[in-house]
């Protein structure tokens, strides 16, 4: 028997970890801004890196995520290639710091820092 | 071949090596490159330390796939008013989607300007003295690496100052009319346009790879003579991992060869070839040379054969035609 699921729309998720380290690095960076961009860029081993940055404002054309109180900037061109991450954030002595956790990555390169699709 | 033509072949092709002679590459194009991005992107996409390219200079980098496959080698020519970059023609509009799918919010475009570009080279020992007939190079700097923008008759050419192995060469990027003036005032210095199958064998025999043949994606940069392309001090650029550890662990497969070929064999495109009875490689380019009156020819073949003692053949209709290896067959 056929069933049809609802399925949720993918988008991009924050850990509370994560969450908390954004506003502490902000504060500590001195960062005016309260949200967060989050963006890909071309380079890296494998072809993709990400991108964070604390800011003020959207730019044009941006996708607006808002998770636990904090608001995600996203380019429609990386959203392509963020559906469905969640960002997380490993802390401790071993830990990576921020870390992309993105279904759409296949490979990622050595070091953790640029994926392919 | 008749002897005429034979003595022509040998005459152009010594104006290359002994004075100088002139190529018009009716195969190379140019990008026109603006915003501010554009080195930086170019940067993180291909082998090369682009971030070093100063002004009135020129570099070469390749770009690669995650993998360390070759998708395209170019030339970056930068001056303070323009970023221009040169390629095969044919694969222009390649380069322009492979980094469109890595740019994001980069301030970058791209224009070809091919249509109304030429391009061609001075080539040989006396081609530096040949240009300061032409054009006023007084005050320019004329050292390998230099893209100096000139004046010919109050119209900009650029000029790019390179070798070919050993023997200078001077790239001259210039529009359509003033491209018809430059031969008339090569003409009159009495300089050989030479065919673009004699230069094929300069290039054949300093293993110079080009688009479609030696530089297609089965192969990565170092497999394709492409060493001096790469900056193995910068940071990550795409398929970086891959081309470092075949670097660092020594694990490049095969090898760009220069090859002499027997005058009565055939050689195609892609012939394999054989060492004993194991296949071994396959040949990429050839051209036959009257000054040597032999095939000269370039071939991918296993890193672990290419050995000064190894003996390659190529098969014809099961004929087994030798193949030596060319003085600096094997120089990386």
């Amino acid at each position: 028997m056929n069933q049809t699921k609802s399925q949720k729309p993918l988008t991009i998720t924050i850990s509370p970890e994560a969450v908390d380290h954004v506003s502490r690095f902000a504060e500590s960076s001195g960062k005016t801004g309260s949200n967060l961009r989050v963006a890909v860029k071309g380079g890296g081993c494998s072809g993709m890196t990400y991108m964070l940055d604390i800011v003020d404002e959207p730019n044009e054309g941006d996708k607006v995520i808002e998770d636990k109180g904090l608001k995600l900037f996203v380019d429609k061109k990386s959203y392509v290639f963020l559906a469905g991450t969640v960002l997380e954030y490993s802390g401790g002595l071993n830990g990576k710091g921020f870390v992309f956790n993105n279904p759409n990555a296949k490979t990622t390169c050595g070091c953790g820092t640029s994926f392919s699709v | 071949m008749n002897q005429l033509t034979v003595n022509k072949e040998i005459k152009q092709y010594k104006s290359l090596i002994e004075s100088c002679g002139l190529i018009q590459f009716n195969n190379m194009g140019v990008l026109r490159a603006k915003g501010a991005d554009v080195l930086d992107l170019i940067d993180r996409l291909s082998t090369n330390d682009i971030s070093k390219l100063e002004d009135n200079a020129w570099m070469d980098t390749v770009f690669t796939t995650n993998k360390g496959r070759i998708v395209a080698q170019v030339r970056l020519l930068k001056s303070s008013k323009q970023i221009l970059i040169l390629s095969d023609r044919n694969i222009l509009d390649k380069i322009i989607a492979w980094i469109d799918v890595y740019t994001f919010s980069e301030d970058v475009e791209f224009e070809n300007i091919s249509e109304n570009m030429e391009v061609v080279s001075l080539i040989g020992p006396s081609s530096q003295t040949i240009i300061q007939k032409i054009i006023d190079v007084s005050n320019i700097n004329t050292n390998v690496g230099s893209s100096i923008s000139t004046n010919l008759d109050e119209k900009y050419l650029t000029l790019n100052f390179d070798r070919i192995g050993s023997i200078p060469k001077i790239d001259l990027i210039l529009d359509e009319a003033h491209h018809k003036h430059l031969i008339k005032l090569t003409d009159e210095q009495n300089i050989d346009e030479v065919t673009a199958n004699i230069y094929n064998l300069l290039r054949i025999e300093n293993r110079s790879p080009v688009h479609g043949s030696e530089l297609i994606d089965k192969y990565n940069p170092l497999e394709a003579n492409l060493l001096g392309n790469i900056s193995f001090n910068k940071g990550c650029y795409v398929g970086q991992e891959v081309v470092a550890r075949l670097n660092a662990y020594d694990k490049v497969r095969m090898q760009l060869v220069f090859l002499y070929i027997d005058k009565d064999c055939n050689p195609e495109k892609d012939m394999v070839i054989i060492s004993d009875t194991d296949q071994v490689g396959v040949l990429t380019s050839f051209e036959f040379s009257s000054f040597a009156n032999k095939w000269v020819a370039l071939a991918y073949i296993k890193k672990s054969k290419c050995l000064p003692q190894g003996e390659f053949y190529v098969v014809e209709e099961g004929v087994k035609f030798k193949c030596e290896i060319g003085d600096f067959g094997l120089t990386d």
